[in-house]
């Protein structure tokens, strides 16, 4: 690869190093679910954090790279995928598109759902508008994107919690967790099970749940 | 020849630290015998594990990372425990041992900073091969043993620094027997429950089954995610090799 080549591969991580406390917008802090563990005795709440502070960009289905900004604001279901995946990925776009539509009434319109190719090779954006269109997916609402090099999709399935390798017969295996974003980014849980989405998602109006 | 010239021009542009691995082919310890192996080209890779003064100068010029301020997304609770303090190592990290407790988005933000990035599983593994006396020892019955007795011993409970044991034939030190380290592509590793194929009689279908150190490593690292840190996690850098053109990993 070339060197422009080289500062796309550095560039998520470089975003990381630099992202700072402002950037970050407090979320509502709730007692964490794990064992129990002292914390610092005076340390203020720790940020929960946004996936918008990696930085990361993603190719389009019009070809043009853009950062992820405009999902800030909205509560989002992420995940990964590749177009030319014929058995897990179908699924999950169903699974996506069930929990979409049954969205608490107060965020449905509010809601965005991301889906991001690990593969760029695999997935022209050609390939992703025709997901978009098999799918009868509202483009409006849905942004199917690809990963523009391994790095990027590295540290987005590493936020998303999707493991993935490609295989020697040109697949590629993954994971499909969705992820639930709350409209700061903040990542409030995974589930592949399209009920347990709902029910994180379901929790982000504070109807139900903590 | 080519080697030692490199080596120097590494040292001039700040990699000093780094030794030049030669490429090769790599086939994961758990991939199928049947998959075809894949071409690794050359890259540059620490001599040794990132230090705790060296990750303590990092966090000391990039704060986002200290571990009082750390966000949740990026690395877990136990993110530097083992320092004294946020700025402070203590006597439970000797500066010349590796850190350890890092998260992948912590490591790879600090080889970030030195213009370098996370070693991928392929060229880990590649340099790992090495014994003390060949460049693949893995066909060493007793180099293998080693291998499975360290990782039969529990953690001592402060690690020595690095750098002390022989390095292995390719110039590099503690790639086996002082810490766990992160690979860029540790999510490509789905030993356990993603991928049923590599469950039980799978591992019988490998291309090596008699290279149970890698399989171990491969177990390890599909038991992690990107913010999970542990008391005997740490990492190194890699770079492209001088004057080759990066490649994505």
């Amino acid at each position: 690869m070339t060197r422009a080549g080289r500062t796309a591969v550095a560039l998520p991580v470089a975003a990381l190093i630099l992202m700072g406390a402002g950037v970050l917008r407090p979320a509502p802090v709730r007692a964490p679910a794990g064992p129990a563990r002292a914390p610092a005795a005076t340390a203020p709440p720790q940020p929960r954090g946004s996936i918008y502070d990696l930085g990361l960009r993603v190719r389009d289905a019009d070809g043009i790279e853009r950062g992820l900004d405009d999902l800030r604001g909205h509560p989002v279901l992420a995940s990964m995928f590749y177009a030319s995946c014929t058995s897990a990925c179908p699924l999950l776009v169903s699974n996506m598109k069930r929990v979409a539509a049954g969205a608490p009434s107060g965020l449905r319109d509010d809601l965005r759902v991301l889906l991001v190719s690990f593969d760029p090779a695999r997935d022209p954006p050609a390939a992703l508008a025709d997901v978009a269109r098999r799918h009868d997916l509202d483009v409006g609402r849905w942004r199917i994107a690809v990963a523009p090099d391994e790095a990027t999709a590295r540290a987005l399935a590493a936020v998303l919690g999707i493991r993935y390798r490609a295989t020697a017969d040109g697949m590629i295996d993954h994971t499909t967790a969705i992820t639930v974003l709350d409209p700061a980014g903040g990542v409030r849980g995974r589930a592949e099970d399209p009920s347990a989405v709902a029910a994180l998602l379901a929790r982000l109006t504070g109807g139900t749940g903590s | 020849m080519r080697g030692p010239i490199l080596a120097l021009c590494l040292a001039a542009s700040g990699h000093g630290a780094m030794v030049v691995v030669p490429g090769g082919a790599y086939h994961a310890a758990t991939a199928k015998a049947s998959e075809p192996t894949r071409d690794v080209p050359a890259f540059s890779l620490d001599r040794t594990p990132v230090t705790n003064e060296a990750f303590l100068a990092f966090v000391g010029a990039h704060p986002a990372w200290r571990r009082d301020r750390v966000s949740r997304l990026f690395a877990d609770e136990r993110y530097l425990g083992q320092w004294a303090g946020p700025l402070a190592l203590g006597p439970q990290a000797p500066p010349r041992a590796p850190v350890v407790g890092v998260s992948w988005f912590a490591a790879g933000a600090f080889c970030a900073a030195r213009g370098a990035r996370l070693p991928s599983e392929a060229e880990w593994e590649l340099a790992a091969a090495a014994s003390p006396k060949e460049r693949d020892g893995r066909r060493d019955p007793a180099w293998r043993q080693t291998l499975l007795d360290w990782y039969a011993r529990p953690n001592p409970p402060r690690l020595p620094d690095v750098g002390q044991g022989p390095a292995n034939a390719g110039g590099i030190y503690d790639m086996h027997g002082l810490v766990w380290e992160w690979v860029s592509d540790f999510g490509a590793s789905m030993l356990v429950g993603a991928d049923a194929r590599l469950c039980g009689g799978g591992a019988l279908e490998a291309a090596d089954p008699l290279d149970y150190p890698a399989f171990l490593r491969a177990a390890f690292r599909s038991s992690l995610e990107g913010r999970t840190t542990t008391v005997n996690l740490g990492f190194r850098c890699a770079a492209g090799a001088p004057g080759a053109p990066e490649r994505a990993p």
